[in-house]
This record gives C-alpha cells, structure tokens and sequence, in this order.
C-alpha cells in the first residue's frame, strides 16, 4: 500500500482539555493497517459474490385418504414431464369435464436442440388464465434428464413477466412444485 | 514511501511545491469507508447460513427466496452426504454401492434421515418450524433419477418438504 506516513493527529490552541500542553504532532503510520483492511475487504468481496444461494420450495407425493386433486372449477393441477425430447403436458382437475382437461394436453418439443421453456411458459400461463386459481405443479423427470434441467423447468413454471399498459407485472404461473416419478 | 530519494523518473520525491519535505496524507476517510465495508461485509458473510464446497455446481435460478439453516443434504459428484456425513457414492449421477429398497428408498440415507427425525423427537423439538424440511444441495449435472430418489427416501424418513439451494442467476 503506497502513501504510508498516516493521518496527522494535532491539537490547536495550545493545550487539551485537561490543560496539558500539547506535545509534538503525532504523525500515525497506518500503512499496515491499510494493508490488512484491503487484503480482508477484497478476500470478503470476492467471497460474498460466490455464496448467494436461493431456495426453491417443492414436495414429494404423500399417501392421503383425501383426493389432492383440485376440486374446484378454477383449479387445475398441471402435470409436466420433462423428457429428452420436450415437455408433456397435462392438467387434472375433478371439477372439469375430461373434454375440458383434454384440451390442455399438449406435447412441446425441443427448439433447435433445447428444451424449450418459454413455450412451456406460454402453455402454463394460458392454463392460468383459464384456471386463475390453480398453483400446483406435478414435476415428472424422465431418464436422461439432470438436475439442472428441472430447476430450468421449475423456474419456467414458476413464474413470468406480463406487461399491461405499458407496465411490466410479474405473476405467478405454478410456483406449488411436486416432484414425482415415473414408476415402471 | 518517504525521503528525498529519486522516483523511477529522476524526479526528487516527497515534494509537492518544490519543498522537498515528507508528505501526509489524511488517510482518515479512506480508513472510514474501508471500515464500513468491512463490517457490512463481515456481517453479510456471517448471515450465510450455507456453505458449499467440494466443488458443488449449484444451478442457478432466477428464485428470490432466502434460505435458513435447515438439515441438509448434498448430492455432489461423487458421494451423498446428510450434515456433512457421507452415506452413499454416486458415480456417473447415479448412486452406487448403497443398498436400495424395494420402495425405492436409499437405506443408509433412510438411516441417517431417520435418526435425525427421531433424536429430534426424543429432544422434544418434532414440533419446531419446518420440521419436516429439508434443504438438497445438488450438482447440476446429477441424474434426475438420483434426484428423485434422494426426494423418497427423505419422504419416507418423515421429510416431505424439500428446498432446493440454487445460485441466484
């Protein structure tokens, strides 16, 4: 650290307040102490940028005498499995007719070699749109398929940016996530 | 950083003006915003309540949502472990030498979580907030089925709920 020789601690006026005379100026040399402050401020900086981690909520299927299913005409549960080659999707609902949730059912394929998730977005969105009040997502991942893939996919479902007037609104699509499996 | 020595450019050092004598700088407000950060620093570092290490690759998210301290199960390349403890190996994504149920759970996993839920119980704390959370650090590139497993067994080990550490994107 360059520029040594410190801050100049020096009393006017010819005594403290205790009525001593003033000694020389203290002339303090705080160059280490820089050294120190800047090697700990740069360690903390770099490390503070790499450990911001996030959280993302979700569930494993629980065994219940109930019926889970979404019972009410506005809700729907929406199903996606990710595979290898795009998103299948589907909805459940026990207040709608099987026409109704037939309708929604809709295969989404790659996009030039990706899975495409503003499509998926797309989909669930409308599916929103038609049961405003439905949250909950059964995630299904097919062999082949990493981990990163589905918080890619949970991420996409959770939800998007919708502009209205002029004005950007962020609105929650399926931000409910059940993990499940397919069982052979 | 003092003295009338030459600097690299054959100019006499340590004069502004001419004057040729030693200069004092007021390092007082440098020393004051360096502290500030420090400590705001220093306090941002200690409220992380997670560590990630064994060259885990999180995936990122665009997910807003703080983490707590919670039991925690890591998933990396190469083995998985509950608090730090190592109870199966994992390689190619997938876990190896560990025995696996007909039910689909992991049973030295099962096991640990087990035990956990249980001294929880015996200490009286099975009630205390999120009991029944767990926070899965995973790497990105892990099998999905690995995934899938890990979620079951902790399901059945009384952990229904599950949070997913991710890198802020």
């Amino acid at each position: 650290m360059a520029g040594g020789g410190g801050g100049e601690v020096e009393e006017e006026g010819g005594g403290n307040v205790f009525g001593e005379e003033s000694s020389a100026p203290v002339e303090l040399n705080l160059t280490a102490l820089m050294d120190i402050l800047s090697n700990l401020l740069f360690f903390l900086l770099a490390a503070f940028g790499a450990t911001i981690v996030m959280g993302i909520n979700a569930t494993v299927p629980v065994q219940s005498s109930s019926s889970s299913l979404a019972d009410t005409s506005q809700t729907v549960t929406a199903a996606v499995s990710v595979g290898t080659n795009g998103f299948d999707v589907s909805v459940m609902g026990s207040a709608q007719t099987p026409e109704a949730l037939d309708k929604w059912r809709k295969r989404i394929p790659l996009r030039e070699g990706i899975p495409d998730y503003e499509a998926l977005t797309t989909h669930l969105l409308a599916i929103k749109q038609e049961y405003p009040k439905s949250d909950t997502m059964i995630l299904t991942p097919e062999t082949g398929i990493d981990y990163g893939a589905m918080i890619r996919t949970m991420d996409a479902a959770r939800e998007t940016q919708v502009k209205v007037a002029g004005a950007t609104h962020v609105i929650p699509v399926f931000p409910t996530v059940v993990v499940s499996t397919i069982i052979k | 950083m003092s003295g009338p020595h030459k600097n690299v450019f054959g100019v006499r050092s340590g004069g502004g003006g001419g004057g040729g004598g030693s200069i004092s700088l007021n390092l007082t407000a440098l020393m004051d915003i360096l502290s500030n950060l420090l400590f705001f620093l220093l306090a941002s570092y200690s409220s992380q309540s997670v560590e990630v290490g064994n060259g885990l690759k999180l995936p990122s998210s665009t997910s807003e949502m703080a983490l707590t301290p919670q039991l925690t199960i890591t998933v990396s390349d190469n083995q998985i472990d509950v608090s730090g403890i190592p109870v199966a190996k994992i390689e190619r994504g997938l876990v190896v030498g560990a025995p696996v149920d007909d039910q689909g759970k992991i049973v030295p996993l099962y096991d640990r979580l087990h035990s956990v839920k249980v001294s929880r119980e015996g200490a009286g704390r099975a009630d205390i907030a999120d009991a029944d959370l767990v926070l899965l650090l995973a790497d990105k590139g892990t099998d999905a089925r690995t995934i899938t497993s890990v979620l079951k067994t902790a399901g059945h080990a009384g952990f229904y709920n599950v949070r997913f550490g991710v890198v802020s994107r």
